[in-house]
């Protein structure tokens, strides 16, 4: 049996178990689940479209390529507009992150200093791309449930080296797939909205097609569409490569 | 017409003149007096009803305190201001300025972190842009920092950190001396204002308050240290305060000239109807002015608030005349009704006479290109007018209540003065006038010393808070006054970008100008960051690379068009905002436009061979070495003499072997690096580096060459990845080659310039030009390129790119050379109507002449003081040729109407007829001026320096015009004996020579001048 049926079985028994009682539920449980959902597959290859849309409503489109195999190693390329065809990021770990620009041929090592800043001009911080588990960072001090499925707020453990210092997130009862986040600077005000949207079942796994981001302060988003994607192709760690981050799309 | 009937009043205000009056009294003027007395319980209802009414307009009347709506809208300028607020999400830059002993510390980095977040979010400001959120672009040991100067949640704590942020801030102009200054104790915050278009003054107005209470706030909710003080400064924030201060003037001003005016009344007539009636004129006039104002939607400048302070100084006049009058009525035991109305037919016709010529005198104004001396000169005009009418009307009616007889008095003292005046003048009318002369001459040769200059910021009350502001800004932050430039081409281009970017230069190494920004300056920081060289990337894909990292960045927001890549905007900053600095700012960036084309051609010189070749390595070597002077001299240092040597070795330069070898270390490094293509070994390697390195030339090597090497070394791999490793062989090579170049040319210049070891900034931007010449292309003048003959293969692309100027500054220098023009054109025509006007009135060009003499000399004073004073010519205290004129000449028509009269009476005997007017109307003069002159004075209590010296310089004009007419006029007489002063009107039969003074005989108290018949 596969890993995502355990866990769509266990989702099914424990939302049976607990209706009515949602309250009543462990957060940390759930939280639990939501990051075994979002860490599902082995790896994933995925076409995205990417809308920055500015307050004025103008808008920029961009098309990348995302890579990613477990929580740490990621690689997006930027397929259009062809100005910056092939402009790489690759992200090995949190202190281990590089930069591609083709019209340089140089791969630059970045800062780790840049966690909280825009990927890209979007509205997604580096630390928002690399995040694939909440239960590192965050333990969550309050669950409720809610119409379709669980509220719960997060705060960052003593530990945490993070942005935010509160998460409210909803969470889908039937899939454990979040459907928005609200994310709380270090002032207590909020900073950015998740809104996620189009939640389906793809190769046997649950995925949001559309995510959108909006930050308060200056009403900038970022929509993110997946056009295509693919689970568990066999990415090997040797893809993750300053090499392969140059290589042509 | 004018003359008979202004004669025949004259006549019949004396009583002995016999029907004259009488005749009067029926014509329609007599008529509308007889009405206005008759019916003087409607004419004083219709005053009030017409006075509230207008007084409801008036509260509609709003403030303006927008320099910009100074000019006229339709100037091409004045819209290009506005296309770039429009355009650049606002155009108008505030500062608040944080001061602390040392703005680094973690307390105050904390207080201006909390500032930036509260003012990103306020409405209206569009862009706020501080230390804790500015873009940074460096490379540490531990890689690229893409992104903040600092974390915004992990702001510097420790000595370390905050001696760290120091060193970069330190580093980078970008940061120091525009977000922080260089000593360390000053950090701007600055504000874009929101575009507020039609409204934008109003807007700017609301923001600015805003901005005022949230920083309040934020200081009450933080624990930031005692020395630590906030400050508001820049073009928002002044016009604040200047509309704080319009308001402010009004409210001081306006009660000081009340109280003046009513001890000026109470001490001239000594009956409080005296000091009522008038004061009543002058507020119902002013009322109704501002009515007008609030029904034709007109604003309160920093000028036509003065127009009540104005009016009430002048407008008291007439009223003081009536009243005087009335009460010898009185006095002679006329009824109130009888006295009113002869005391109207005896004054009218010199009330509306020296009315006019004072219209005329601020009317002129009108002719001014400055909105704001237009609406000033023709609403005080406008308030004349009324004046005179309330006191044609309303101040009889009031009268023929009944006001008590008066209780005259006329000092001794000033008696003997006058007469002692009027014997001087009789008995030597030309040293008296050569001694006037003199005076004038000397006074008058302060004019050479006269300075133009419009400085706003004098507009601030010296030492109050906002004035401190621009004064930080101007001393440690290089000015708060933007020229911005409008660039409009592809700005991904590098030929677009480098152009900008010689622009930049240009403008840093003008005298006041400096602290260019534009996205030039942060591509060439990305650049550095990325590939260790502050220059633009040579191409169109490097430079839309680092775009790319940047383009949703407010900072860059405001400094392209629409987020987009098709305009952009350069600015800079003069240090002051005296106009001579501007004005030489500006012209300095218009001598470089005036260089520059639109139209360039990319051309790769590599093609070329014989004169045209030449022609371009000479034009690149002249280039260079012009870009690195501007380097030198923006830094404040001295360029070396041997810039041009340098620049053409540069140029001209080959590599040699140890060039080569670096080119091989470079290849070889690459080779064993975990970015390269291919995992090859490393003997072969180095055997590939080794061919690479002896193949290289100047620009590296070249793709035939690599792909031969390559082919060679590297037999098994894939073609693909061949493809792609050989092309980035060639980029290593590249700049391998260009380090060695570069590095030279430094080598050089510091040999012969110490001070480029000494100060990495200019060390960085001096190679950042060398490194934009190490591009084997090269960017001309399409017309000069075609000149050479450069065309074919050689000629790359065309590149099309306007510069346009735009900005306050640019405003402000157009506003001065409009300013002194149009002034002068003012004080001509003013001069020139008066003259036509007196001229009819007395039906002789010579009256005209001789009674504008006076005010000329005036002027000439006026003007010679200001040189003296080092009071500059700007658009304040240029108007006060214009108001002395409309203000003296009344001297002049009281002066003459009281001779002429007194030689009639007199029998043509001119000392006595001089005794008497000068007793007279000479007494009434001098009050005049006096009350006048000092009433001027109480502008000094206004809150801006500008208004001041106008106070102050009006003020003396009016005691020299005074001095004038009572000393030079009655010289010119004498002198000149004129007809027209015993030709009545109407009389051209009167022979030609009129005047005559009979032998002086000493001892006696009057000449005994006769009329020749």
């Amino acid at each position: 049996m596969r890993t995502q049926d355990i866990l769509k079985i266990t989702g099914v028994l424990a939302t049976l178990l607990n209706a009515g009682s949602a309250a009543a539920q462990d957060g940390a449980w759930i939280l639990e689940r939501v990051d075994s959902t979002l860490n599902a597959p082995l790896d994933v290859v995925a076409v995205e479209q990417m809308t920055l849309v500015d307050a004025g409503g103008r808008e920029k489109v961009r098309t990348l390529q995302m890579y990613q195999k477990g929580p740490e190693q990621r690689m997006v390329k930027f397929v259009a507009p062809a100005d910056v065809r092939d402009v790489g990021f690759l992200r090995l770990a949190e202190d281990r992150m590089y930069l591609y620009l083709p019209a340089f041929r140089r791969v630059r090592r970045i800062s780790s200093s840049i966690q909280n800043e825009d990927f890209m001009g979007s509205d997604l911080s580096y630390e928002d791309l690399s995040r694939t588990r909440f239960g590192d960072d965050y333990r969550v001090v309050e669950a409720a449930p809610t119409e379709q499925g669980h509220e719960l707020t997060l705060e960052p453990l003593p530990e945490a080296d993070v942005s935010y210092n509160r998460i409210v997130m909803q969470v889908e009862r039937d899939n454990w797939v979040i459907t928005s986040l609200e994310l709380f600077g270090r002032d207590g005000q909020l900073v950015k909205t998740v809104e996620a949207s189009g939640i389906e079942l793809v190769d046997g796994y649950w995925i949001a097609r559309r995510m959108e981001v909006t930050t308060v302060k200056d009403g900038h988003r970022t929509i993110l569409d997946i056009e295509e994607l693919q689970f568990d192709t066999g990415l090997d760690d040797e893809f993750f490569s300053q090499r392969q981050l140059k290589r042509p799309v | 017409m004018l003359l008979r009937t202004n004669h025949g009043n004259q006549e019949a205000a004396e009583p002995e003149d016999g029907g004259q009056a009488g005749r009067e009294s029926r014509g329609a003027l007599g008529r509308f007096t007889e009405l206005v007395i008759r019916r003087r319980g409607i004419v004083v209802v219709v005053t009030v009803l017409l006075t509230a009414a207008a007084g409801l307009a008036a509260t509609r009347v709003r403030l303006n305190a927008d320099f910009v709506t100074y000019l006229n809208a339709r100037d091409p300028l004045v819209r290009a201001y506005h296309y770039v607020g429009d355009v650049f999400g606002g155009n108008e830059t505030g500062m608040v300025l944080v001061t602390a002993p040392d703005v680094y510390q973690p307390d105050v980095l904390s207080l201006i972190e909390e500032l930036t977040e509260t003012y990103q979010t306020l409405e209206g400001i569009e862009y706020a842009t501080g230390l804790t959120n500015t873009l940074e672009f460096t490379a540490t040991e531990w890689g690229v920092e893409v992104g903040r100067l600092v974390r915004r949640d992990a702001l510097p704590a420790t000595a370390p950190e905050v001696a760290a942020l120091r060193r970069r801030v330190e580093a980078n102009p970008r940061l120091s001396g525009n977000l922080v200054s260089t000593d360390g104790t000053l950090a701007a915050i600055q504000l874009r204002f929101a575009s507020g278009g039609e409204e934008r003054q109003a807007t700017n107005f609301a923001t600015a308050q805003r901005v005022g209470r949230a920083t309040e706030q934020v200081l009450v909710a933080s624990s930031s240290p005692d020395d630590v003080a906030v400050y508001f400064g820049g073009l928002p924030f002044l016009m604040y305060n200047m509309t704080m201060l319009i308001a402010g003037n009004m409210a001081t001003l306006i009660p000081l000239m009340v109280v003046f005016l009513v001890l000026v009344l109470y001490l001239g007539l000594r009956r409080w109807t005296g000091v009522v009636y008038p004061l009543t004129v002058v507020l119902v006039s002013s009322v109704l002015v501002l009515g007008v104002m609030g029904v034709f939607g007109l604003r309160m400048d920093l000028l036509s608030g003065l127009v009540p302070v104005v009016l009430i100084a002048l407008g008291s006049a007439d009223g003081i005349h009536y009243m005087k009058r009335y009460y010898e009525r009185r006095g002679s035991g006329e009824s109130a009704q009888a006295a009113a109305a002869s005391s109207y037919r005896e004054i009218r016709v010199p009330l509306i006479l020296t009315t006019i010529t004072t219209m005329v005198g601020f009317g002129s104004l009108a002719i001014s290109d400055f909105a704001v001396i237009r609406q000033f000169g023709l609403l005080t005009a406008l308030g004349l007018f009324f004046a005179l009418v309330v006191t044609l009307t309303l101040l009889p009616a009031l009268a023929a209540f009944g006001a008590g007889a008066p209780r005259p008095r006329i000092r001794k003292s000033r008696i003997g003065l006058m007469a002692r005046l009027a014997r001087g003048v009789a008995r030597g009318p030309g040293v008296v006038l050569a001694a006037g002369l003199s005076a004038v001459a000397v006074a008058g040769s302060g004019m050479f010393l006269i300075v133009k200059s419009v400085d706003w910021t004098l507009c601030l009350k010296r030492g109050s808070s906002p004035h401190h502001a621009e004064m930080l800004i101007r001393e440690k932050l290089g000015g708060s006054l933007p020229v911005q430039l409008v660039v409009r081409g592809d700005l991904l281009d590098p030929a677009t970008l480098i152009a900008m970017r010689k622009l930049e230069r240009r403008m840093d190494a003008l005298p006041l100008v400096g602290k260019s920004l534009s996205l030039v300056g942060i591509i060439a920081e990305m650049n550095a960051a990325m590939n260790g060289r502050y220059a633009i990337p040579n191409t169109r894909e490097g430079v839309a690379n680092l775009w790319f990292l940047i383009e949703e960045e407010d900072e860059i927001a405001q400094l392209v068009a629409d987020g987009g890549t098709a305009e952009g905007l350069v600015q800079a900053r003069v240090a002051d905002w005296g106009t001579n600095a501007v004005i030489r700012a500006v012209e300095g960036v218009d001598e470089w436009l005036a260089t520059r084309p639109d139209r360039m051609v990319v051309v790769d010189p590599r093609t070329l061979v014989g004169v045209p070749a030449t022609a371009v390595r000479d034009r690149r070597a002249a280039d260079l070495a012009t870009q690195l002077q501007w380097e030198f001299i923006g830094r404040g240092a001295e360029a070396p003499l041997s810039l041009a040597a340098v620049t053409t070795a540069f140029v001209e330069w080959t590599p040699d072997a140890a060039a080569r070898s670096g080119v091989s270390d470079a290849v070889r490094r690459y080779l064993g690096s975990p970015e390269a293509e291919e995992t090859i070994d490393s003997e072969v390697a180095v055997r590939l580096a080794g061919v690479l390195g002896e193949a290289a030339a100047e620009w590296g090597v070249d793709a035939a060459t690599v792909r031969a090497a390559l082919r060679t070394s590297t037999p098994g791999i894939d073609e693909r990845d061949r493809e792609e490793l050989g092309l980035s062989l060639q980029s290593v090579a590249f700049e391998a080659m260009g380090r060695q170049r570069v590095a030279t040319a430094i080598a050089a210049l510091a040999e012969a310039a110490p001070g480029l070891a000494a100060d990495s900034v200019l060390r960085r931007n001096v190679s950042g030009a060398l490194w934009e010449a190490h591009n084997p292309l090269i960017v001309l003048d399409a017309a000069v390129a075609d000149r050479w003959g450069v065309d074919g293969e050689a000629a790359i692309r065309v590149v099309q790119a306007t510069i346009r100027r735009s900005g306050l500054a640019s405003v402000m220098k157009q506003m001065e050379e409009e300013l002194l023009p149009t002034q002068i054109q003012s004080v001509l025509l003013t001069l020139v109507v008066i003259m036509v006007l007196l001229s009819l009135i007395f039906r002789s060009p010579l009256a005209g002449t001789l009674m504008v003499a006076p005010l000329a000399a005036t002027i000439v004073v006026t003007f010679g003081v200001m040189g003296y004073l080092s009071v500059a010519l700007d658009s304040f205290t240029a108007m006060v040729a214009s108001i002395a004129i409309g203000l003296g000449v009344d001297y002049a028509i009281h002066f003459t109407h009281r001779f002429r009269h007194e030689l009639h009476r007199a029998g043509g005997q001119t000392l006595g007829a001089l005794e008497q007017t000068l007793r007279t109307s000479g007494v009434a003069i001098l009050v005049n001026a006096l009350s006048v002159g000092l009433g001027f004075l109480v502008l000094l209590a206004a809150g801006g320096q500008h208004i001041r010296r106008l106070g102050g310089l009006t003020s003396l004009a009016m005691l020299v015009a005074g001095l004038f007419t009572l000393v030079l006029l009655p010289a010119l007489y004498v002198k000149l004996r004129p007809r027209f002063l015993v030709a009545p009107a109407g009389t051209p039969q009167q022979p030609a020579s009129a005047l005559e003074l009979a032998p002086m005989q000493e001892g006696t108290t009057s000449a005994a001048p006769h009329v020749q018949t």
